[in-house]
């Protein structure tokens, strides 16, 4: 599920963070579905458990992931808390900097760039709807 | 510096016992050729001769610990580069009796022999410890003959002198001979077992299984398994050499017709076994770094569990020694000479073995008094071992020297205990060890 | 905060006239998995034996569960578990016997772990243990320090001679016992990436001092290297804070700073009018940066 590089500049939980918001935002991850054990993940990958489990905790603070006990942690059912939207902009910061570096290190024009994004937007809209209809087939 | 130099210099200094050694011989070396007369001469050479004796006792077990590993194959001339290290060592070990062969003057020893004897020594030994340390129940047998040798020197030329025979002549060579055959073996031979001195071979290996059937190991059987770094002896075990060698003294002994005069076996060979004692001492309390997290004892614990350690070692060695001795002196036991062998090698080896202990921290001067003092009391020894008989006063002195030794050996060595690092004073490594040999 | 496990105070230790350790203060908490990262000789050992009571510190102090160790009592001891760099293995005993003396001394000996751990760790128990490769000395090594279920293992360079598979082998063997009993491990390495798999932290050892102790994961993200394109030439002295290194090449730069804050990225790409590049660093990296 996850992909981790002990190597990364990245700290293993950030890593863990990010993709686990991906997954749930895009909806690989559906309201429900369990999440591996930390010590699977943890064996799996032979890196730390304490490291998955902050990853997990902070997951479970942001509303994202809930706990059952004596059960895996799943994915929360209802999305509580959700974060302000300017909280939520910061978390693209770095992203949209690299992309902006990058366009102009490829001196690209704005609206090019602009004119992808939107492409690309309305392509994962139109996968996440295929799969939410598979999935209540 | 080439391959052969380094090996040279290997035989000599490898041990820091040697090196101790080493530097008193060079020291007294020195004084003899500053001051000459007959007396300081002959005193001050006794740390020359067992420094190389002690060089020469531990020659044919590097030889075996150093050519067995198997990746040493690959070297280029390995095995060349080992004969020749191999023999510039025995010929500088050689050197000075030649020397002395050469300008002592030509009535003091019977012409030839003076160089054939040595020779003849040093070439049993090496090569008999070779032979030991592959396996110690071959070894054993081979005891007997180096100690056979020893006497030739006393007993033979006569017998030999009426056939006419040139006896040191024909040492020579059939030490040359010896000498090409082990150079053509050691070349040829695929492979060299590794130094399992200590390794029973598979015939006793039964006795592994008794250990097995134990109920429960005590703490004190544990902590000598890692102090002495054996598995712990059966009685039966322990009897077995001791089963070899007493009675082979009894045998040498009835064998020849004149027994070697008392002072000679009693204060001359125990000698042979004091600086054993030193190492094995050492070696115990290098061990000792194993048992500090294992029991809950404080340094001065410690020090009273390696001190119980060796105490069971020289003392059975000493009753050994003892029998051993007394048999070749007298077959016929005579209870006085047992006596005074047991109380020579008790008092010697319990000397020996504190100097071991104190030993943890590198050359201090305290060092150097120390196995200086025991130096002068195996001069004393060596010297009174050309009397007829052994002088009360002398073997008494001797004795309370020992002891003197030993409780002073022992007080510095609580001392030093209390602040022992085990850190750099651990379990030595020969060089090469990194590499396992499957055996 | 509760009483640490280890507790390492002003500690030094010199042989002679070398200083290896030079006031070296750091503690360890139940439950932590600290690696100790250092250079070849920068004295990794010798803090570890130190801690340990092998070697009497030259000055400072170091306590185990609160008990000086040089002092330590029976029942703290039986509480750790030590795997030093070179085995303490007796050659001549095969496996089954070095665990029947090693049990020995301990009153609780975990006899069905030991089974099941030889067995998973395919350790040959039935060969005389000098016929062992280093791998198989190494495990048994391992095994004979968690026999008794310390709360405190320490281990020093366990995987040096180990390839690659081993070494992974070996980690998640690490993870896998720490998890279980709530263990604290304490190991040396110098191989950096094993230490980013399973350290939670990390203690750096420097010319004999600590350059950091702390969370592995606040370590990398305080550590960076910044990447500056300005629209001018860059004067000689960069006004950067916590710089651990630069290197100025006309209107560009990389500096590596200490901590960092994410927070700060705007204002000093305003004060220096350049564009920032922060790029994260991984320990080895890190490691490379602090010995610049």
């Amino acid at each position: 599920m996850f992909i981790l590089s002990p190597q990364s500049g990245t700290p293993i939980y950030r890593q863990i963070l990010e993709q686990a918001r991906r997954l749930i935002a895009s909806g690989q991850l559906a309201p429900g579905a369990p999440l591996p054990s930390v010590r699977e993940l943890a064996h799996e990958h032979a890196v730390n458990p304490m490291t998955i489990s902050k990853a997990y905790a902070m997951l479970e603070s942001e509303g994202l992931l809930e706990r059952n006990r004596g059960k895996p942690m799943t994915v929360a059912l209802r999305q509580k808390n959700q974060a302000a939207l300017k909280q939520r902009l910061q978390e693209l910061e770095d992203e949209i900097r690299q992309l902006v570096l990058a366009a102009r290190q490829l001196q690209l024009r704005k609206r090019d760039v602009v004119a992808l994004l939107n492409k690309r937007w309305e392509d994962e809209e139109d996968d996440t709807t295929a799969r939410q209809r598979a999935r209540a087939r | 510096m080439s391959a052969v130099a380094r090996l040279w210099w290997t035989y000599f200094t490898l041990f820091p016992i040697q090196r101790w050694i080493g530097v008193i011989a060079a020291a007294s070396l020195l004084f003899a050729l500053l001051f000459p007369g007959p007396f300081t001469f002959f005193v001050l050479l006794v740390p020359v001769v067992i420094f190389l004796f002690t060089t020469v006792s531990l020659i044919g077990f590097l030889l075996r610990r150093l050519s067995s590993p198997r990746t040493h194959r690959f070297l280029p001339h390995f095995r060349s580069k080992m004969l020749a290290g191999l023999l510039s060592t025995i010929v500088t070990v050689l050197l000075p009796w030649f020397i002395v062969w050469i300008i002592a003057p030509a009535q003091a020893v019977p012409s030839g022999w003076g160089f054939a004897f040595p020779v003849a020594i040093v070439s049993t030994v090496v090569l008999g410890t070779f032979v030991m340390a592959g396996s110690m129940v071959r070894g054993l047998l081979i005891l007997p003959a180096l100690f056979v040798v020893d006497r030739v020197p006393v007993v033979v030329p006569a017998l030999f002198a009426d056939a006419g025979v040139q006896l040191p002549l024909t040492i020579g060579v059939l030490c040359a001979a010896t000498w090409l055959a082990f150079g053509i073996w050691y070349w040829r031979v695929p492979r060299i077992a590794p130094a399992d001195w200590l390794r029973p071979n598979s015939r006793l290996q039964h006795f592994d299984s008794l250990f097995d059937k134990r109920e429960a190991l005590t703490r004190d059987k544990a902590g000598g398994v890692y102090l002495t770094g054996r598995f712990p002896k059966r009685t039966l075990y322990r009897l077995l050499p001791a089963a070899i060698v007493v009675p082979s003294g009894f045998a040498i002994g009835n064998f020849w017709a004149d027994p070697l005069p008392t002072p000679a076996l009693l204060l001359g060979v125990p000698i042979l076994l004091l600086f054993m004692n030193i190492i094995l001492a050492n070696r115990i309390a290098r061990r000792a770094r194993l048992l500090w997290l294992k029991r809950g004892h404080s340094r001065a614990d410690s020090f009273l569990e390696s001190e119980r350690e060796t105490q069971r070692m020289y003392f059975w060695n000493a009753i050994v020694t003892a029998l051993w001795l007394s048999g070749l002196a007298y077959p016929e036991l005579q209870w006085h000479a047992l006596l005074w062998a047991f109380a020579f090698c008790l008092t010697g080896g319990a000397f020996a073995c504190y100097l071991g202990l104190m030993h943890t921290r590198g050359f201090k001067p305290l060092d150097v008094a120390a196995i200086g003092a025991l130096t002068v009391s195996v001069g004393v020894a060596v010297a009174a071992m050309f009397l007829e008989t052994l002088p009360l006063n002398t073997a008494l002195a001797v004795l309370a020297f020992h002891i003197a030794g030993a409780w002073g050996c022992r007080a510095v060595s609580r001392r030093r205990w209390e602040q022992i690092d085990w850190l750099v004073f651990r379990p030595l490594r020969l060089p090469f060890q990194g590499m396992r040999e499957r055996s | 905060m509760t009483q640490p496990l280890v507790n390492v105070r002003e500690l030094a230790k010199s042989f002679g006239a070398k200083s290896v350790l030079n006031g070296i203060s750091a503690a360890a908490q139940a439950g932590d998995i600290i690696g100790v990262l250092g250079k070849n000789g920068a004295g990794k050992t010798t803090l570890l034996e130190v801690l340990l009571g092998l070697s009497p510190p030259s000055s400072g102090s170091a306590e185990i569960l609160g008990e000086n160790s040089l002092q330590l009592s029976e029942a703290v001891k039986a509480q750790i578990g030590f795997v030093p760099q070179q085995d303490e293995l007796v050659d001549l005993l095969t496996g089954t016997q070095q665990l029947k003396v090693t049990a020995a001394f301990y009153r609780r000996w975990d006899r069905e772990l030991v089974d099941r751990l030889s067995a998973e760790w395919q350790i040959p128990l039935t060969r005389r243990i000098q016929t062992l490769s280093v791998g198989e000395r190494q495990k048994l090594s391992l095994l004979l320090a968690l026999g008794h279920q310390p709360l405190l293992l320490v281990l020093d360079e366990p995987v040096a001679s180990l390839d690659p598979i081993a070494r992974r082998g070996f980690i998640r063997q690490i993870l896998d016992v720490a998890d279980s009993g709530n263990r604290t491990v304490l190991f040396s390495s110098h191989i950096v990436s094993d230490l980013e798999r399973v350290a939670n932290k990390v203690w750096i050892i420097k010319d004999g001092a600590l350059a950091w102790q702390g969370d592995l994961d606040a370590l990398k993200e305080s550590v960076v290297r910044l990447h500056i394109r300005a629209r001018k030439e860059l004067p000689a002295a960069l006004a950067v804070p916590h710089q651990m290194s630069s290197r100025i090449d006309g209107r560009h730069a990389t500096v590596a700073v200490t901590h960092w804050r994410h927070e700060q990225t705007a204002s000093l790409a305003a004060d220096l009018d350049a564009d920032l590049e922060v790029e994260n660093l991984g320990l080895e990296d890190i490691f490379v940066e602090l010995h610049r």
